[in-house]
């Protein structure tokens, strides 16, 4: 039977989520000739509809649901019910990428080997090395069209990288380029090339931008074995007695609730929403949360190391001509406690923000004449964002806030963070950094930029070799039922400073095999 | 968190950005005419809720705390009107806009509506009195939000907006920066100005010698 399926079809495997994770699992499996219902909680927005103006498309595409935050970060003060800024759309948070696309390097599958034991951290390697996931990177490039893979070129530094690339060569940096980039650099896989539009948080009117909405969703529903289903919110994971899960019930558009019946659940609902639809799950075999013997839903939610620094030269620099991420600095993503007196990485990227976001970002609390400078040389901007590896903490975490209700009457999520120390030496230096570097190519003022709510969002469900560790094993299968997955960067145990979606599309093609291997031989 | 890196001796952002100012102007009349408002215009329209003198006491609030010298009042006249159609569906909102016009009474010892006559600096130091509270925020938030979204507005800050129905940037000057090999390294001049961010309490200084430098 084609798509779209009976909901008391119980062949059929349930994805949570249409996004790098969700969405790249869909296709994959559909193409295999599995059958998927994707429930996502969004709309479906063709490209044809964005809209490039940027708090109109973040009204269009965010997760805009109710959150509660606690804990030190700033973020916590800022925007107090955004912790995140992730996409409630059908494609998910890759709609709102900029694109950057580099790998994990070997050791940050092995930090607890690699940095030893940290105060304060919840140190875990991977279950899972680079060697074993090399190969499903090479996929996920293919898979995604990435600049300078797969006869992909490098794309032309627009000015912001051009200044960011004049910088790092002053520097004396060695490792500097327009970068892997998820963003067609040549017309690939029926989409065109980039046309340099601006505009790349805000989704992406010509298709030039890998998503799953433009590439796997509608892949997946050509087979005939693949339906989404939009604006399906999942409210709860049911399972029976022996153990299995058994389907997901949601609330459609008009709040009513079904249930969609599944031989397999796979959760991806980005690492904010994973955890909270298996705490939501509880019951009496599961008491603190489906899948959660460990105690580890929820915990050690890593969101990167973020900070952004604005250069203002003396010319104009015309940043906001060309995509938002456009060049890349490698030369500091290595471990290096003893020279730099943090463990980790962190990557210099470009960015650039229209006016409107300028305003509401680059410092939340300024007004005045402090403030209004600085917007009126905006032309003169250039722009970076760095970002590294934050220490996973037990003590980060999403929790259910039982005082506060969503919509559908389910607990909201609370997400509390405190910044490590390790975090704040680590933002710091790369912070001194970027501005030297800046000043290298002539800028006569920097301005630092708070973290902003988190694009990267990661852990949460995170993978262990022993069941006690955490969530899931190194399939990203559930270490306590069998035919439950979580297929998005919940599942990373450490988050490295590597940008997460291509990491997250590798681990959901590789999924998709060992999902339909364990189908063939029924051993889910 | 702003740093000078003391090139204030030298090139300072004042008159940086207005070298091409009358063009922009110029721009931005054209573009506010797309509109069907231009800016002569009166932003503020018909009040729902807020009474005339209210409103005009916002229009020059809002403009003490982001002035853009350059920007007509117009731009800032629809702020208020935002802020008026939010009073005319919310009562409390209402409250909050016309209760916080009438303190300013006690914080500048004037008569609200002589507010926008004030020296610049009295009007500072009313609204330092007043940032912590919920009439400044509310009314922070919606200038930051409604002022800088004005499509009409970003020709005053070279901003050149959407671009897909002209094919992109990159025909357009994605590219064409022409200073970079003559850019100064300002690397070695030093930081002058103390900078303190107004909610971590850091300054300069702090965070210079924690770098080693």
């Amino acid at each position: 039977m084609p798509a779209p399926f009976d909901r008391n079809d119980d062949s059929v495997v349930v994805i949570v989520g249409s996004g790098a994770g969700g969405g790249t699992l869909a296709n994959q499996l559909a193409q295999k000739g599995i059958d998927v219902v994707c429930l996502e909680a969004g709309k479906r927005h063709e490209p044809e509809t964005h809209i490039d103006d940027e708090w109109p498309a973040f009204n269009m595409l965010a997760w805009l649901d109710n959150r509660t935050t606690s804990g030190t970060w700033r973020v916590a003060q800022d925007f107090p019910n955004l912790p995140a800024w992730h996409s409630k759309c059908v494609g998910g948070s890759p709609v709102h990428w900029a694109g950057c696309c580099p790998r994990f390097k070997d050791w940050e599958f092995k930090i607890k080997t690699t940095y030893g034991d940290i105060p304060g951290a919840n140190m875990l390697d991977w279950p899972l090395t680079l060697e074993e996931l090399e190969p499903y990177y090479d996929k996920a490039d293919t898979n995604v069209g990435v600049a300078g893979t797969n006869g992909l070129p490098l794309h032309q530094p627009d000015n912001n990288a051009k200044v960011l690339l004049e910088g790092a060569r002053r520097m004396g940096y060695k490792n500097y380029s327009t970068g892997r980039y998820g963003h067609n650099s040549a017309p690939y896989d029926g989409r065109p090339a980039t046309i340099q539009d601006g505009f790349c948080f805000e989704g992406n009117r010509s298709k030039a931008k890998w998503s799953p909405l433009v590439s796997d969703l509608p892949k997946g529903e050509k087979t005939g074995h693949l339906e989404v289903r939009p604006e399906s919110m999942a409210l709860q994971i049911e399972h029976n007695g022996s153990g299995k899960v058994t389907g997901v019930l949601y609330a459609d558009a008009d709040g009513n609730h079904h249930v969609q019946k599944a031989r397999v659940v796979c959760v991806a609902g980005n690492s904010i929403e994973s955890p909270r639809l298996l705490l939501n799950s509880a019951s009496s075999h599961h008491p603190d949360g489906l899948a959660n013997s460990s105690g580890e839903v929820g915990k050690n939610y890593m969101r990167h190391v973020s900070d952004t620094c604005w250069g203002i030269f003396e010319k104009p620099v015309n940043f906001y001509r060309g995509n938002t991420m456009a060049g890349i600095i490698e030369d500091e993503s290595h471990n290096d406690p003893e020279g730099r007196g943090f463990v980790g990485g962190f990557y210099m990227e470009t960015i650039h923000l229209g006016p409107a976001f300028m305003a509401s970002f680059m410092n939340p609390q300024q007004w005045g004449r402090d403030f209004t400078e600085l917007m009126d040389a905006y032309e003169n901007f250039a722009g970076m964002w760095l970002v590294g590896e934050d220490i996973p903490a037990t003590t980060n975490c999403v929790t259910l806030n039982h005082d506060v209700k969503d919509q559908h009457g389910l607990p909201v999520p609370n997400v509390h963070y405190d910044d490590h120390k390790n975090d704040a030496e680590m933002r710091d230096y790369a912070a001194a950094k970027a501005r030297e570097l800046y000043q290298s190519v002539g800028a006569i003022k920097t301005v630092r930029t708070p973290p902003f709510p988190a694009s990267h969002n990661m852990g949460t469900c995170r993978m262990s070799e022993r069941p006690e560790d955490g969530v899931v094993n190194k399939w990203g299968q559930a270490h306590e039922v069998d035919n439950l997955f979580v297929s998005d960067g919940s599942q990373f145990t450490t988050g490295a400073a590597a940008n997460p979606t291509i990491t997250i599309v590798a681990l959901a093609i590789r999924q998709a095999d060992y999902i339909a291997e364990q189908m063939s031989h029924n051993g889910i | 968190m702003t740093e000078d890196t003391g090139a204030s001796k030298g090139p300072s952002l004042e008159g940086q950005t207005s070298g091409e100012g009358r063009m922009r102007t110029a721009d931005a009349a054209v573009s506010a005419e797309d509109l069907g408002t231009s800016p002569a215009a009166d932003g503020l329209g018909e009040l729902k809720a807020l009474d005339r003198e209210t409103a005009e006491v916002l229009v020059a609030v809002t403009r003490a705390m982001y002035p853009h010298d350059r920007v007509p009042n117009v731009h800032y006249e629809r702020v208020v009107a935002s802020l008026d159609g939010k009073a005319a569906a919310d009562e409390g909102t209402g409250r909050l806009l016309t209760e916080g016009v009438a303190s300013l009474a006690t914080f500048t010892g004037r008569w609200p509506r002589e507010f926008g006559e004030l020296p610049e600096e009295e009007q500072v130091r009313a609204l330092k009195r007043l940032e912590k509270g919920a009439f400044f925020k509310a009314v922070a938030s919606e200038v930051v939000v409604n002022l800088y979204s004005q499509h009409d507005i970003w020709p005053y800050f070279g901003y050149e907006g959407p671009s897909n129905d002209k094919g992109g940037y990159v025909n357009r000057g994605f590219d064409d920066i022409d200073w970079l090999d003559d850019a100064p390294d300002y690397r070695d001049v030093p930081v002058e100005k103390t900078f303190v961010d107004p909610v971590e309490q850091v300054s300069t200084e702090e965070r210079l010698s924690k770098e080693g430098q």
